[in-house]
């Protein structure tokens, strides 16, 4: 049994050491992290960003302890303006729209390359053109954003000028309908709207293809999110690239899986002109050299692009557009 | 309650409650001040959001209003539909460029015409909805002015609609220009605060028909409805209407908010450039932090006061009540009787408690003392009455004490020793006197006895005469006492001394005196009683026979009267310290001094005087045997020294007689090789001669270490003495006058003459060092003396007769007595370096002890020196047998082996023997000579070996050739024979024996005689 004596400097050093603790408002002991509410994601319907649904379908992403809530707005510029607003957490856009969206909210990560177009966007017209007749033709395409973009390539790989032809602003969903009415004598557009133009008859005079890497998607966060969900964000990509995998060995399963999840139409889901960038492809583009690697020259040709179109005031760097922690 | 508590709760409540009291205004105060504050900050925040949407409706509607003054889109309005079509392209060109403003949030650009018709849009899917009739186009038309309208009822429509008239450029309105935003973007304008407060501070923007438009917490409730606001709502129009706003209140935060109590902190903000009203939520909580953490820290001071109050009042009233507590317990502790109570309180200070405990350590020291005092008393007391029982237990007398009822009270020891009755066989005095004195006639008598004896106590004088009786004990037996009685107080003491035991202790007085009186007349030892003066006032009558004094003459006299001078001062010193012992010289009557040794005490005579006994014993004869015992040590510690110098000496002889032998022999053959008359044989002379004088050398270290056997005959010592003064005389300078006195008639001396030499030499050579400065006189002189009682007690190996004595005397310096006691020391001199080698005198010694002589040395400094040797005599003189050097002899081609490990010596004697004419093969390890010679011991004439070699010694080489050729002639050589036992030579049958270093004709003698048989020489 203790003394008094010794009892009593015991008692005072506890009340002392109780009251600096009070005064500096410590608590014994923090609460254990807790997952956070579920990671609103935006994305258009394009097979390149699907993984995400694959792997929401197949627990992938509950194996990584994420939950995600999917939103499809069906209009870009929508879910980009909505983006900056952070009413979605995280996006699955094209190069280009990553690019302008720093326009009105600079602090914004790609944290995934999603896929490169090899095939999936074209430019059709009724018949095969050579450059001498594409003089004075009407070319529809998105005007200001990567189809313009697209058809510039075009223009330079057969050598046309800009001034030589009339570009139109035309949806990519709409330009089947535009070559048929006659409104436009090429238009550029992505599968599927693609394979429905040359399932109509028209020929394909250019697609991704012969511009391997140029047109890519990713997954852009902002840096806040970055900041405060880390964790979250490395098991999503985690996840993500488990789903490519799968999908790349389960085709048709994958393809079914998704048209199910989204309610298309059967048949609408495919893969064919796009490649789905897998964890290797992004530890290449996510390498060591972003700006001199194919993903940072891609991404300063049309940084180049929309400056040249005014839509740019800022030359925006592959640096700093990319993060590339979450990549395993 | 203790007074320690009561004391810690009014000093916890003295410093608490004012705490208390301040810390709660404290609180309050800068509650106020914090939420006052807070709702400036909230305001402040509220108004730069607001700024930050008024600037982008403001740049929305002036982009819009600025677009619509562009010349192509007035005259693209004014041209004819014709002349449209061909330009549309290049407007929507125009129109998309006005969307680059802001191509995120601008979802598309369109112009209608001034009946409203869309004309151009830049959104490929906008041409299929009709806007003719909607506000952004009607509006401009009929006010001309730009409108911002949010649509949100509609899906069709949801965005931000900016409609600007296009002008011509005299105003007239030619048609509209419209800007769909997305709605998003005004969620964008609010979206920051939120994420910059993790959601504890959220902003909507609410449009005059209450719709959200933006709300930065939930954006599901945009385009939903809001009553909150409706009551405060101006009319729209009358935005300069701003009386209700800005304001900051509370709010629900929402009706499930409400229903739990939740409440937010809003500030309300009419916007400037649009109808729509901001409103920044900021949760209880958020807003309360600042207080929240001011609540804390108050708190947390609180507890730490609370805390060093309570530590403060606890040592305070613990250095208050401790003090107080001791003192108690102090008390309380005298109370049950510890007297050595002192408390351990500080009371150098002046407060009142160390006033306190002063004054009580004061009273409790004070107390003590006179409790120890008292104790002591007691204790005295007690003690004084049990040393005066023992005292009165332990008289001779029996002592018996009893009151006026005539009942015994007490009865001593020696009492109930004596009567054999205790006090329960004699309760009252009658029962005494019955048993004391069991006869009638005399109980009568002792009865009329106690009446008389009764009044002379109860006279003034208390007491009576002493009277004597006989009493009857209880064994029977009787006593005859005296009896005397004391009155003290009302009681009587009797007091009876027993006059029997008295009469025996006078008779046995007179036995014992007899005793000792006899005793001391037949003893040894002489006793005296003497005075504390000195005077002897009785001796023992054995004086007479002892000393010649008889006790008469000693009687009266001084007993230092006949000590000897020299012991007298030491003797007197013990003597006046009453000290009789002691050791001193005693002058007989035949005034000879004998040794006694005293012991004493003194007594006191029943007059009081003191007087002193001493008794003496004569120890002469044990002080001789002591002398004599020291002088013997001293002597056989020379010895010990003399026998280590020997062992070293033996050592080196070894080996340099083996060099010698060498040295000498090679001189000899090489002088042989030579003619006479060669010049080298001067040379080659010399040079034996020194190695001779070295051969002496080494002999006279070893005769010194009596490592050497000598050749002792019986000498007559004059014509050696004489001979060798003759030498001393030639050496010795002209200044140094010798003197020879030699008597004729002298005994024979059995000894090596060569010794009795060497004495003269070394001697005389010491002491003409010792005339060397000034010359004098060496006087040597050679006389028969018999011997004095005394020296015969010095050097008992002497006879008393027959005995020899060399007397060497100088006049020179003399020696004092450091010098006299290391005088043999070998290797002591006091000659300089390079002049003695500190032996002479050692040597002379060895010589002399080995001769069984004495030598002893007399100095006196600046007199001079004399040395005496002594030599024992002969009883009967023997002839003297000169001996002849034989002739030498020489070989005639006799094979002889000659074994020996020294090179020099063996080379030497390898050439010496082929030189005398024999055949020789010389072997320097024995094995090899064993083994070779074994082979044909026959082809050998005789063997010549070396005594001490590694592996083989000679005496074993020569035991076993003799085991294969018994008759083989064998010599062995040695460099110190003393290290042969000459018993076992003979025994293993060795022929001869050669002493090195040995010259060519000793080896060509030996090798004769053992070749012809011949015994030896020696």
């Amino acid at each position: 049994m203790p003394s008094p004596g010794r009892t009593f400097p015991s008692l005072a050093a506890a009340l002392l050491l109780g009251a600096l603790f009070l005064a500096t408002g410590c608590r014994p002991s923090s609460p254990a992290p807790t997952r956070g509410p579920p990671l609103r994601v935006g994305l258009d319907l394009w097979a390149g960003y699907y993984p995400l649904v694959i792997a929401d379908a197949r627990g992938f992403l509950a194996a990584e302890n994420v939950a995600v809530d999917l939103r499809f707005p069906q209009d870009t510029h929508r879910m980009i303006a909505e983006f900056a607003a952070r009413q979605h957490d995280l996006i699955c856009v094209s190069a280009g729209d990553v690019i302008l969206t720093t326009r009105v909210d600079p602090n914004l990560r790609l944290i995934l390359q999603s896929d490169e177009s090899t095939g999936g966007d074209a430019i059709l017209a009724r018949a095969p053109l050579t450059p001498a007749q594409l003089k004075g033709k009407r070319i529809g395409t998105a005007l200001g954003g990567f189809g313009e973009f697209f058809v510039r390539q075009f223009l330079d790989h057969l050598g046309v000028a800009p001034g030589d032809v009339i570009l139109v602003n035309a949806d990519a969903t709409t330009v089947t309908g535009l070559l048929a009415s006659g409104e436009i004598d090429l238009g550029h557009t992505w599968e599927p709207y693609a394979a429905q133009a040359r399932a109509a008859g028209y020929q394909e005079l250019f697609s991704s293809r012969e511009t391997p890497g140029l047109i890519f998607d990713g997954v852009i966060a902002h840096t806040s999110l970055i900041e405060k969900r880390p964790r979250e964000l490395q098991g999503l990509v985690r996840a993500w690239f488990r789903a490519v995998e799968w999908w790349k060995t389960h085709e048709a399963e994958g393809n079914a899986l998704v048209e199910q999840r989204l309610k298309l139409a059967p048949g609408s889901v495919s893969l064919k002109g796009i490649r789905l960038l897998d964890q290797a492809d992004n530890r290449r583009s996510f390498g060591p050299d972003v700006n001199g690697g194919p993903l940072g020259s891609a991404l300063r040709r049309q940084v180049d692009f929309f400056i040249n179109r005014g839509a740019l005031g800022r030359r925006v760097t592959p640096a700093e557009l990319l993060d590339p922690r979450f990549i395993p | 309650m203790k007074l320690r508590w009561q004391i810690m709760l009014v000093l916890a409540l003295g410093t608490l409650l004012p705490l208390f009291t301040a810390g709660f205004f404290f609180y309050k105060l800068s509650a106020t001040r914090l939420n006052e504050r807070a709702d400036f900050a909230i305001l402040t925040l509220a108004r730069r959001v607001a700024n930050d949407i008024d600037a982008f409706s403001y740049r929305a509607t002036e982009s819009a209003r600025t677009d619509g003054l562009l010349a192509p889109l007035v005259d693209f309005l004014n041209a004819t539909p014709g002349a449209r079509t061909a330009q549309t392209a290049a407007i929507s060109e125009l129109l998309r460029t006005a969307a680059v403003h802001d191509p995120v949030n601008i979802a598309s650009c369109a112009l209608f015409d001034r009946q409203g018709n869309k004309i151009v849009d830049t959104s490929p899917q906008s041409p299929s909805r009709p806007e003719s009739a909607k506000n952004w186009v009607r509006s401009p038309l009929n006010t001309g002015l730009t409108v911002v309208v949010p649509a949100l009822d509609d899906e069709n429509y949801r965005g931000l609609w900016v409609g600007a008239p296009v002008r011509d450029t005299s105003g007239r309105i030619v048609g509209v220009l419209r800007l769909r935003y997305e709605i998003a973007v005004l969620q964008q304008l609010v979206a920051q605060i939120t994420e910059s407060t993790d959601g504890a501070a959220f902003a909507e923007i609410i449009s005059p028909g209450s719709v959200i438009l933006a709300h930065g917490n939930a954006a599901d409730r945009i385009g939903t409805g809001t009553n909150q606001l409706l009551p405060l709502m101006a009319p729209a129009g009358s935005r300069s209407q701003t009386g209700l706003f800005p304001s900051v209140q509370w709010e629900p935060a929402s009706p499930a908010a409400a229903a739990l109590g939740q409440r937010d902190r809003i500030a309300t903000i009419r916007l400037q450039q649009t109808p729509w009203i901001l409103r920044l939520h900021v949760t209880a909580a958020f807003y309360h932090q600042a207080v929240y953490d001011l609540r804390r820290v108050i708190l947390a001071l609180g507890a730490l006061m609370i805390a060093l109050a309570g530590v403060s009042a606890l040592i305070v009233s613990a250095r208050i009540s401790r003090p107080i507590t001791q003192l108690a317990r102090a008390v309380a502790r005298m109370h049950q009787g510890d007297a050595v109570v002192e408390v351990d309180i500080p009371t150098s200070g002046p407060g009142e408690v160390g006033l306190l405990a002063r004054a009580f350590n004061t009273l409790s020291r004070q107390l003590r003392t006179t409790l120890t005092a008292l104790g002591q008393r007691v204790a005295d007391l007690h003690r004084s009455e049990q040393q005066q029982r023992q005292l009165i237990d332990a008289m001779p007398m029996a002592i018996a004490l009893f009151g006026p009822d005539r009942k015994i009270h007490y009865l001593n020891h020696r009492f109930v020793a004596w009567s054999g009755y205790s006090n329960t066989d004699l309760p009252t005095l009658d029962d005494w006197w019955a048993r004391a004195v069991p006869a009638a006639t005399a109980l009568a008598e002792v009865r009329a006895r106690a009446d008389l004896v009764r009044a002379e106590i109860l006279s003034p004088r208390g007491q009576s005469e002493p009277r004597e009786c006989t009493i009857t004990c209880h064994d029977g037996t009787t006593r005859l006492v005296e009896c005397r009685s004391t009155r003290i107080g009302d009681e009587t003491l009797v007091v009876l001394t027993d006059l029997s035991e008295r009469q025996r202790t006078e008779a046995t007085l007179r036995e014992s005196e007899e005793r000792f009186r006899l005793l001391v007349e037949n003893s040894n030892e002489l006793v005296v009683q003497v005075s504390l003066g000195g005077t002897i006032l009785y001796a023992s009558p054995n004086h007479t026979a002892i000393t010649g004094r008889t006790p008469d003459e000693l009687l009266g006299t001084s007993v230092l009267a006949n000590i000897h001078p020299d012991d007298l001062p030491q003797i007197a010193g013990k003597f006046r310290s009453r000290s009789a012992s002691g050791l001193f010289r005693f002058r007989f009557k035949d005034d000879s001094w004998h040794w006694f040794e005293s012991s004493g005490r003194t007594f006191r005579l029943s007059s009081g005087e003191e007087q002193g006994v001493i008794v003496s014993r004569d120890v002469t004869a044990r002080i001789h045997a002591e002398e004599t015992g020291k002088h013997l040590e001293e002597q056989l510690r020379q010895a010990q020294k003399l026998e280590a110098i020997g062992t070293l000496a033996g050592g080196i002889a070894h080996d340099f007689n083996n060099i010698l032998t060498g040295i000498m022999g090679n001189t000899q053959l090489a002088a042989m090789s030579l003619p006479p008359d060669h010049e080298t044989q001067p040379m080659l002379d010399e040079a034996l001669k020194a190695s001779l004088r070295a051969r002496d050398l080494v002999a006279q270290i070893l005769t010194f270490s009596r490592r050497r056997e000598l050749q002792l005959s019986p000498t007559n010592l004059g014509p050696v003495v004489q001979e060798a003064v003759k030498l001393l005389r030639a050496s010795l300078p002209a200044s140094v006058s010798i003197t020879q006195e030699l008597t004729d008639d002298l005994p024979l001396v059995l000894c090596d003459p060569t010794q009795i030499h060497q004495i003269v030499m070394n001697l005389g050579t010491n002491a003409a060092h010792a005339l060397r400065p000034h010359g004098g006189t060496l006087a040597i002189s050679l006389s028969s003396v018999q011997l004095t009682p005394e020296e015969l007690r010095q050097h008992p190996q002497l006879r008393a007769t027959h005995n020899v004595r060399l007397t060497v005397r100088d006049t020179g310096a003399g020696m004092d007595a450091t010098t006299l006691s290391r005088l043999f020391e070998p290797f002591f001199t006091t000659k300089p370096v390079g002049e003695g080698t500190g032996l002479g005198l050692a040597v002379v010694h060895g010589i002399v002890q080995s001769l069984a002589g004495a030598i002893t040395v007399a100095s006196t400094p600046g007199v001079g020196t004399t040395l005496r040797v002594y030599l024992a005599g002969l009883q009967t003189a023997r002839p003297v047998h000169p001996v002849h050097p034989a002739p030498l002899s020489r070989g005639r081609g006799e094979l002889i082996a000659l074994v020996d490990d020294e090179p020099a010596v063996s080379r030497f004697a390898e050439r010496a023997l082929v030189a005398l004419g024999y055949t020789c093969t010389a072997f320097a390890n024995p094995a090899v000579a064993l083994a070779t010679i074994g082979a044909d011991p026959a082809a050998y004439a005789a063997v010549i070996s070396d005594l001490t070699m590694p592996e083989m010694s000679g005496l074993e080489l020569a035991r076993q050739l003799h085991a294969l050729r018994a008759d083989l002639p064998i010599i062995l050589t040695s460099g110190n024979t003393r290290d042969l036992d000459l018993e076992a030579a003979r025994a293993a049958g060795i022929g001869g024996l050669l002493e090195k270093p040995f010259t060519l004709e000793i080896l060509a003698g030996a090798l004769g005689r053992i070749l012809r048989r011949e015994p030896e020489a020696r």
